[in-house]
């Protein structure tokens, strides 16, 4: 937390290293946070911009009450939420659809299999209320514990929560197919795979 | 042991999951290993939701990463941005001064509380409110009552006082403080009245009013305006007897030795600005809080101590805002301290509220918000020269737009080109040219950015 304040106010003071600090430890996630809300690549990269310039101008308004993380990942929701609002989803521009994946040119097969089960999940993904979607992008693709999660959308723990086996019990609805057939093995060492180490 | 045995009720889904996260307690956290070590169901539970999360987590390398040109992107837009917003460094003081306050409000309650219990051990049986009279006759009229709101007048005071006026009541002072010893010698627990009712040289009560009210009676309106007329007798120096309005119900323990006898002046130093009568002026004292003391209660008997409350009231509105010095205390004088929020509203300077009128032409919505500008009518169309080439228009151009409070465009960023900077240029010089509905924040305009897209029709 202390490390959080002291890299806010360098920020703050100017300090172009310590932004190029803040955009090495954040810049992946919160691209990767906005690809989530941002279809097109190009897109993402201009909203991850906006993001990373409303961060340098408003790092005075960190209090360093939470994380520099929570804080981070709520003002970047909130421009994603903000660019939804404004722009509905669009398709696809032609030439961000064919940009390729770098894995698909190592395994092709792994890749298209990979490709489908991410396509099926972005789909199922897709079908959650925008409440369940936020806090399952938050939890389990941008490793957010349940308490930052309800700090970054400014709702209790136990919301965020129900919300989440709501969400999950969805995407179950959703995947099943894909979720069940795969696994093997002991279901109970599964289930408890730390009394198995 | 089967799969399908229960040894308990089943967890709920929440706790399912949390265990699947690592955020149950770790005490709920064996209770659900025991569990799960028999419970078929909520094992497949556990299973299906650690699958889940496999695949959420393994599907989530969408197509364009984090790129090294991306953070270069942001980094040289970082020499355009704005000086970022310092830190506010008053923000761990406000928390100091938080505390602070906090503590200190802490301590001025524990030390009311000390002094009003060093003042109930003192003066047992001081009391400070109307009492009934068979209650005071039968306790020599020490009996304590709970204090009337120090700031509310109570029209049952007022008819008390005429009651008590009359001769058919007792009264007790609702705030009495500093109530000098004539020498050094133990503080004596002697009822109120007898304090008040001793003659001094600046009493200006006359002798028929002491006999009047009697000097048997425990507690008599006529001590009270006694002791009314001497606390209101301003010094030589030209107190205001504002300084001793009687309107608190602190008590002053002070056991400091009494202040030299002033000399005896009965004439106010300063003429009273305007003396209303004394009906009007127990109304105005009634506002004051002090209704117990209401002048209007006053018969015609006790003239003298009436004019005095008169004069009282009338010169502490008259001479509200002029504070000097109290004259010093006589032996057996009442003093009556302000109250602090009186003094707090006689130091602090008037609040105002500042309001920003809008600027010229700006656009104020009541009560809408608005998350970003919104433009107003249709885009102004680009100037082109008659021989542009359309064909060089390969692309949507694309505009960042700042719009101000007011509506109106402060500044054009081109966000993706068109291809053609010839277009380009004409779309910036056309936006400029747009009026916006600005964003609206807390029902204030507020500068904010849009995006504005220019599509060549051809």
């Amino acid at each position: 937390m202390q490390n959080d304040k002291r890299l806010a106010a360098r920020v703050a003071r100017g300090d172009r290293r310590a932004f190029e600090e803040l955009v090495d430890a954040y810049g992946p996630r919160v691209h990767r946070l906005v690809r989530r809300y941002v279809d097109a690549p190009s897109d993402a990269e201009d909203v991850t911009q906006e993001i990373f310039l409303e961060l340098y101008r408003s790092i005075g308004s960190f209090r360093g009450d939470s994380a520099l993380a929570t804080w981070v990942h709520r003002v970047a929701l909130n421009r994603c939420l903000k660019h939804q609002q404004r722009r509905p989803p669009t398709a696809v521009p032609y030439e961000d659809a064919l940009r390729t994946h770098p894995d698909e040119a190592t395994d092709p097969a792994h890749s298209a299999t990979r490709r489908e089960l991410g396509d099926r999940v972005h789909a199922a993904l897709g079908c959650l209320s925008p409440e369940h979607r936020d806090v399952v992008i938050l939890h389990e693709m941008q490793e957010l514990t349940y308490q930052e999660c309800a700090q970054v959308l400014q709702i209790p723990v136990g919301t965020v929560k129900s919300r989440l086996f709501n969400a999950f019990r969805r995407l179950r609805d959703q995947l099943g197919a894909y979720v069940l057939s795969d696994g093997g093995g002991d279901p109970v060492a599964r289930a408890l795979p730390e009394t198995t180490a | 042991m089967s799969e399908n045995v229960r040894t308990e009720g089943h967890f709920s889904g929440e706790d399912l999951k949390a265990f699947c996260d690592g955020e149950l307690p770790w005490s709920r956290r064996l209770i659900l290993r025991r569990h799960l070590a028999h419970c078929a169901d909520c094992r497949q539970e556990v299973l299906t939701m650690r699958q889940l999360h496999h695949d959420l987590v393994r599907t989530d390398s969408l197509p364009g990463a984090f790129s090294p040109a991306l953070r270069a992107r942001i980094l040289a837009e970082l020499d355009q941005a704005a000086v970022p917003v310092p830190a506010q460094a008053g923000r761990p003081q406000n928390h100091l001064l938080r505390y602070g306050i906090a503590a200190a409000v802490a301590a001025n309650a524990l030390l009311v509380f000390v002094v009003s219990r060093s003042a109930l051990v003192q003066q047992p049986r001081q009391g400070n409110a109307p009492v009934s009279a068979p209650l005071a006759a039968k306790s020599g009229g020490r009996v304590m009552a709970p204090a009337p709101h120090p700031t509310r007048p109570r029209l049952a005071d007022a008819a008390k006082s005429r009651v008590a006026a009359s001769g058919g009541g007792t009264y007790a002072r609702p705030s009495i403080v500093n109530m000098p010893k004539p020498d050094a010698q133990p503080q004596k627990v002697e009822p109120i009245t007898r304090r008040a009712a001793a003659p001094t040289a600046q009493s200006s009560l006359p002798a028929n009013a002491e006999t009047e009210t009697g000097p048997a009676r425990s507690t008599s309106l006529g001590t009270e305006q006694n002791s009314l007329a001497e606390q209101v007798t301003p010094g030589p120096t030209g107190g205001s007897p504002s300084a001793k309005r009687p309107e608190t119900a602190h008590l002053n323990l002070s056991s400091a030795p009494p202040p030299p006898p002033a000399p005896p002046s009965l004439v106010p130093a300063a003429p009273l600005a305007a003396p209303a009568p004394p009906a009007v002026v127990g109304g105005a004292h009634a506002d004051r809080g002090a209704g117990n003391f209401s002048g209007g209660g006053f018969p015609g008997g006790g003239g003298g101590a009436a004019g005095n409350a008169n004069g009282v009231v009338a010169s502490s509105a008259a001479a509200r805002p002029v504070a000097p010095p109290a004259p010093p205390l006589e032996p057996g004088q009442l003093q009556f301290a302000p109250l602090k929020q009186d003094v707090a509203a006689r130091k602090a300077p008037p609040v105002r509220l500042k309001a920003t009128p809008p600027a010229a032409g700006a656009i104020v919505f009541g009560a809408m918000e608005r998350a970003t500008p919104e433009l107003i009518g249709t885009l102004p169309p680009p100037e082109l020269p008659p021989d542009f080439d359309h064909a060089r228009v390969k692309s949507p151009c694309v505009l960042t737009v700042e719009v101000a409070a007011d509506g109106h465009v402060s500044g054009v960023r081109l966000k993706r080109s068109s291809g053609s900077a010839t277009y380009d240029e004409a779309c910036q010089a056309a936006i400029r040219r747009a009026l916006f509905q600005p964003a609206i924040k807390d029902h204030t305009p507020r500068v904010d950015t849009t995006e504005v897209r220019y599509t060549d029709p051809s």
